[in-house]
């Protein structure tokens, strides 16, 4: 009884630490080829500790480029794009959740289409548009068609939907005005729910390479992953420990994200019901 | 304090009438308590007093002024909700503050109004928990204390002890009164609850099917129910009904088949006069009845009571202590008796039933009351007869 108790726990977590290593070995080989120098990186067999910890490899990848600019404008981007979702996302989640209203449905089953097109479909008219508006070269391109988000729209109309409609009533027998119902009484219920989102969508833009790369022909509005990029093709020969350098530089500031705010990450995905 | 007043309201929603044609005064300072079964719109009456549900059609006034188009946040009132809604993001005092907030009343009043209430309600020690971390009944309490500390002029409550285990629920009922006393303040509260109405309201007003059936005090509609559907509705188990007939002369009376063993006294077959060659029904509360066992029957005093009787056998007994519940089939049909002697009857035993004149309810065809002199359970403050 007790020893197949025994063996289960094992079997759990062994399956658990492989599950783990897949996801963890990528980062890993990223952060130790980021230290090796150029010739150790191309040594077979390879090692896994490299012989001399270079840090300088940062220094390099940093000064490669204007690397300051890009990281001023990945964040800056990215943002300004989840404040923006977040100010039209919360009222329109609202309405949705909350009011009815003729052509609402109408309305949803679009927002729902729009969860459903890739950038990749879109780009070439909003590029086109951009273009005749005379705003290529501005961060107007790279923010303002993601003003506002479809799948937060629909995460948040699913939270608000959820807060029953008495806490509402009470509300207005408060005297509460609808702004103040949704800011100081839903929202924080909604809370988890608003942190996933954030999440998500600061990550998404963090990294996004595809729109920023179309969007954008000028080093003075470039984001971090085209700084990025650009290190892999400056010279005839690949430096792939610089590569890896600029990636762990590209990364940090996520993955520090995700340790702060992890808990609320899992409660945010247990999360089913406001009590 | 203000008074409530309905004048012929309507609601209908989506071509069903909710309420039809509600007129009703609720007097200053009044405990009014609407009670019905479930669907009777009871608590859509008291979501259109405090402008939650829009009315289709009527006027609704509170103390003096029409507040048809006035802002739920601004009729002066607070509510007491089933499930309390209290803000769950919020600590116990920023809830009861919300409303003052909203009200622009300075922090430093707020601070003393908060501390008073939570001093009355005895929540002074819970003022920074979250609603999540309280029993029951302190959140409850929390609800009163929000609703209190407004001082609205009118408090309205919605079945607020339907959460609540059966002995805290006798505990806040009364409170409840207690409260109603030192506020005076109008209360207007909907329960589904008999018991709740009749131990609580100073004026009952029973609904169904989205009509008033009777506003009254509390012993009248015990005593002087207008019609069918009030008469069977409040008490327990309910009155017991009967299908009689009325031969053309108006003196005898049948039920069922079966003419009754003794004539009805003079003022009643007057009252019953109109009803000649027509079928009526008979009402008695159980615990109006008397029985004895069939042996004892011609010993019994209560045979040379006032009233007819009918033979018996017990079918089932439920004894709950300080009083008995009987089922017994006769040739009447199946008749309920609520006895509080301390001498059980068995189950299977032979016994008479006797139903005091006194105590009988008339009720026409169509199911309203017949007016008659009326007895009185009790010797309260209630009014003269219908």
């Amino acid at each position: 009884m007790s020893a197949v108790r025994w063996f289960r726990k094992g079997a759990e977590i062994l399956a658990l630490a492989g599950i783990a290593l897949m996801f963890v070995f990528p980062f890993l080989w990223m952060t130790l080829t980021a230290l090796k120098g150029m010739d150790e990186v191309h040594v077979f067999p390879p090692t896994w500790i490299p012989e001399q910890i270079l840090w300088e490899n940062f220094a390099q990848a940093w000064g490669s480029g204007p690397f300051l600019t890009y990281f001023f404008n990945s964040i800056f981007v990215a943002v300004a794009i989840l404040v923006l979702q977040i100010v039209t996302g919360v009222p329109a989640a609202y309405a949705f959740a909350r009011y009815r209203f003729r052509g609402s449905k109408v309305l949803f089953a679009l927002t729902l289409i729009a969860l459903m097109i890739p950038p990749q479909l879109t780009f070439l008219p909003v590029f086109i548009q951009m273009s005749e508006w005379d705003l290529l070269n501005t961060y107007l391109p790279l923010i303002l068609p993601y003003a506002a988000s479809a799948f937060g729209i629909f995460l948040l109309r699913q939270a608000f939907m959820q807060v029953p409609e008495e806490l509402i009533e009470a509300a207005r027998l408060d005297k509460a005005s609808e702004w103040q119902i949704i800011w100081t009484i839903m929202l924080p219920m909604a809370k988890p729910v608003l942190i996933t989102f954030g999440l998500f969508s600061f990550i998404y833009h963090w990294n996004d390479y595809f729109w920023p790369l179309v969007m954008t022909n000028n080093d003075a509005f470039r984001t971090l992953p085209l700084g990025i990029a650009m290190l892999k093709s400056s010279e005839g020969s690949i430096y792939w420990n610089i590569v890896m350098a600029g990636n762990v530089i590209l990364v940090l500031p996520i993955l520090l994200m995700f340790f702060m705010a992890q808990r609320q990450i899992i409660r945010a995905f247990v999360y089913s019901g406001v009590k | 304090m203000a008074s409530v007043t309905l004048k012929h309201v309507t609601k209908t929603f989506e071509k069903q009438t909710v309420l039809d044609d509600i007129c009703l005064d609720i007097t200053e300072g009044s405990f009014t308590v609407l009670v019905g079964p479930s669907g009777c719109g009871k608590s859509t009456t008291l979501r259109i007093i405090a402008g939650l549900e829009k009315e289709t059609d009527g006027e609704i006034w509170i103390g003096g002024q029409q507040v048809n188009n006035t802002a739920p946040g601004d009729r002066d009132i607070a509510m007491v909700f089933q499930s309390y809604a209290l803000y769950p993001t919020m600590s116990v005092y920023e809830n009861i503050e919300f409303g003052l907030k909203n009200r622009n009343v300075p922090r430093a009043e707020r601070k003393k109004l908060i501390d008073e209430i939570a001093e009355v309600t005895g929540l002074a020690d819970y003022l920074k928990r979250k609603p999540a971390t309280l029993s029951g009944g302190q959140r409850q309490r929390v609800a009163l204390a929000r609703a209190m500390v407004k001082k609205p002029k009118v408090f309205l409550m919605d079945e607020p002890l339907s959460n609540l285990d059966a002995k805290l629920r006798n505990q806040m009922r009364q409170e409840l009164i207690m409260l109603h006393k030192e506020l005076g303040t109008t209360f207007i509260y909907v329960t589904h609850d008999q018991v709740e109405a009749m131990s609580m309201g100073d004026q009952i007003v029973l609904m169904n099917g989205g009509r008033i059936q009777q506003a009254a005090q509390p012993l009248v509609v015990y005593d002087q129910p207008s019609n069918l559907f009030t008469a069977q509705f409040m008490g327990t188990p309910p009155m017991n009904m009967f299908e009689a007939m009325i031969d053309a002369s108006g003196k005898e009376v049948k039920i069922g088949n079966h003419p009754i063993t003794k004539p009805l006294p003079a003022n009643h077959l007057a009252a019953l006069h109109s009803q000649r060659g027509q079928r009526i029904h008979i009402g008695i509360r159980p615990e109006k009845l008397q029985m004895v066992s069939h042996e004892q029957a011609p010993l019994s005093l209560v045979s040379k009571s006032d009233g007819f009787d009918i033979t018996g056998i017990i079918d089932t007994r439920e004894a709950l202590g300080s009083e008995t519940i009987y089922s017994v089939s006769t040739l009447y049909g199946r008749v309920m008796v609520k006895s509080y002697q301390e001498e059980l009857l068995r189950v299977g035993e032979s016994v008479v039933v006797y139903f005091p004149y006194v105590h009988c309810h008339y009720f026409a065809q169509n199911g309203e009351r017949i007016a008659r002199d009326a007895f009185f359970s009790t010797r309260a403050d209630v009014s003269g007869g219908v």
